[in-house]
């Protein structure tokens, strides 16, 4: 067989593929009802699967799960693109000039490392615990993963292209435009997957303070008053809304970067 | 089917398979009925574990328990999810806390006991210095932090009811103390349902005030382990004597009481004397108390906080079993 075939193989809804697609997903939830049924897991703290899609087609029904993947989605695409825009903007800025290298560099290489969720108390400070200081978390952590993205990207331009850039005269807004940016491109839009997963992961966070709707609330508040099939369909949504969202990313990198020659697996 | 594909799920079938097996394995032996130590637990920053605080500096758990052969271990935890969790998991033996977060357990079907009680107080809401509210009822529309599931939530949702108040009229933020803190001190909230020494830490910083106590009583209890207490009504017997104890001895040295209360929680002598005299250090687990826990369960199965009811007398409050030594 050979790479090309099964290259295409692996992308189509054939029967094998649909049946090798479900082979993981199917016996884990068979593990699970099993481990629930026979008691291994308390049933008063993990719900079993067939209770999860009850529960789930409840929540449904009732709205509230629109309700609280709305606030989510909401938080979370404003702190994501608070975060790309600032990130991309600032990361260009000390790409492409020694002198914004000098200004911000030493303070963002110290304030990079801080993991998010320790600007929480100052966020709740500053920015009070309404929808700002969630979203602010969120664009935080965003930010900095795009940030060292773009720098990396556009100081790692290949030194000929911009040799050959300046030998044609190009002016210095044409060099940023048409050489450095899209030079960078693959590792902005690297950056970009990495930070709307981390998006995710500080969207939970973020829910647990002082919220009253929103999925990571939903899964804390079931945990709080022991309602672990509540619990399980907050998790099972973020699952299933993390998946979308990494693979319009992964639409948007192929889009974006369809004149880019990689690898694409075997 | 391709022959890697073929390979693949029938290996990914037979990894299930040893798993499930295994897991039948090791689950028949893992339960031993011996038991080598007692952990002892306490839920977040309260005067009202004093009891408890000062007979863990004295050594009195070890003292009692190292009779019978066990030793103590001690842990803290900071939100209420992993007390019930380690309750229905066997890793935690004996809490210190509120009545409600064992009531939430007991209702999604937590094996848990209420088997002694540190003091009785009442809930308290505080509101900054300069607020203009002067009671309950002015607290509609407003911001009021609570920590969900926790004592005062009860409180503050029982105090709302006796004012006229629906729990639409309140926008209930859920914060741990120490975020509610910031966020009472910064005046992002109207108003803070919690318990001492939260509330005399703003009184003394001059920035709070308490509104007129309502009628919510608050009962610290010893929540066991319903597995423990039926395996070792000796050793449970043993923690409510020490509990006891130490009431006993914080009554006739309440001076001493409070200094090592400061000296354990880490605080401000003035804050611990302030709060001390709103503790009924004399509680016990009488009738009363019992129709009261019992009015709390009905009261949050009402409002849909929890699903099922709980009958208090026959599901939180059994005696412990009389010990048959051989």
């Amino acid at each position: 067989m050979s790479f090309r075939l099964r290259f295409e193989s692996a992308r189509g809804f054939t029967l094998t593929n649909i049946l090798l697609y479900s082979v993981v997903p199917v016996l884990l939830l068979m593990v699970w009802e099993f481990a629930v049924r026979v008691g291994w897991w308390p049933k008063t703290l993990i719900a079993s699967p067939l209770d999860v899609i009850y529960d789930l087609w409840q929540l449904l029904i009732s709205g509230q799960l629109i309700r609280h993947t709305g606030a989510s989605l909401f938080r979370l695409f404003s702190g994501f693109l608070i975060g790309t825009i600032t990130g991309v903007l600032f990361g260009s800025w000390i790409g492409l000039s020694k002198l914004g290298e000098k200004l911000l560099s030493p303070t963002f290489q110290v304030l990079a490392p801080i993991p998010p969720v320790a600007w929480i108390p100052l966020l709740i400070i500053t920015l009070g615990i309404g929808e700002g200081s969630k979203i602010a978390l969120i664009a935080i952590g965003a930010f900095f993963v795009i940030f060292v993205n773009t720098v990396q990207g556009i100081r790692g331009t290949d030194q000929k292209l911009t040799e050959v850039a300046l030998l044609y005269e190009k002016s210095h807004t044409d060099l940023t435009l048409f050489v450095l940016l899209p030079s960078a491109a693959p590792n902005i839009l690297t950056g970009m997957r990495v930070a709307l997963g981390l998006s995710w992961v500080l969207l939970i966070a973020a829910e647990v303070i002082a919220s009253s709707d929103g999925l990571g609330w939903l899964i804390w508040d079931a945990r709080n008053f022991s309602r672990p099939d509540d619990m399980l369909v907050g998790m099972l949504a973020v699952g299933i809304l993390g998946k979308i969202s990494d693979s319009a990313i992964i639409a948007l990198q192929k889009y974006a970067l369809r004149w880019y020659q990689g690898f694409k697996g075997v | 089917m391709t022959k890697r594909a073929k390979y693949t799920v029938s290996g990914v079938i037979v990894l299930i398979i040893v798993v499930v097996i295994l897991g039948f394995l090791f689950s028949g032996g893992k339960k031993k009925p011996s038991l080598e130590t007692v952990r002892i637990g306490s839920f977040s920053t309260a005067i009202d574990y004093a009891p408890y605080l000062v007979a863990k500096s004295q050594k009195w758990f070890e003292e009692e328990l190292r009779k019978q052969g066990v030793n103590v271990e001690y842990t803290t935890f900071e939100s209420l999810p992993p007390i019930n969790e380690s309750f229905e998991t066997g890793r935690v033996d004996a809490v210190f806390e509120a009545e409600p977060p064992a009531i939430v357990g007991r209702a999604a079907g937590i094996d848990i006991r209420i088997i002694g009680i540190s003091c009785s107080l009442t809930q308290e809401i505080i509101v900054p210095s300069t607020s203009t509210v002067k009671e309950a009822s002015e607290l509609k529309g407003k911001k009021i932090a609570v920590l969900a599931g926790t004592s005062s939530h009860y409180g503050l949702l029982k105090i709302a009811q006796a004012a006229g108040l629906t729990n639409n009229d309140l926008k209930i933020i859920d914060l741990r103390p120490p975020d509610a803190k910031s966020a009472f001190e910064t005046g992002q909230v109207d108003g803070w349902a919690v318990w001492p020494p939260w509330v005399e830490q703003e009184i003394i910083a001059g920035k709070g005030r308490v509104l007129p106590k309502g009628d919510a009583q608050i009962h610290s209890i010893l929540a066991v382990r319903g597995p423990f207490a039926d395996a070792h009504p000796d050793l449970a017997s043993s923690l409510v004597a020490v509990l006891e104890r130490a009431k006993e001895w914080i009554r006739n040295h309440p001076s001493e009481a409070q200094q090592i209360v400061a000296q354990e929680l880490n605080l401000d002598p003035k804050v611990v004397a302030l709060s001390w005299s709103k503790h009924a250090w004399d509680a016990q687990l009488t009738d009363a108390v019992t129709t009261d826990i019992q009015a709390k369960a009905d009261f949050l199965s009402q409002q849909g906080t929890i699903r099922r009811a709980v009958n208090v007398k026959t599901d939180l409050i059994k005696p412990l079993q009389a010990v048959v030594k051989p």
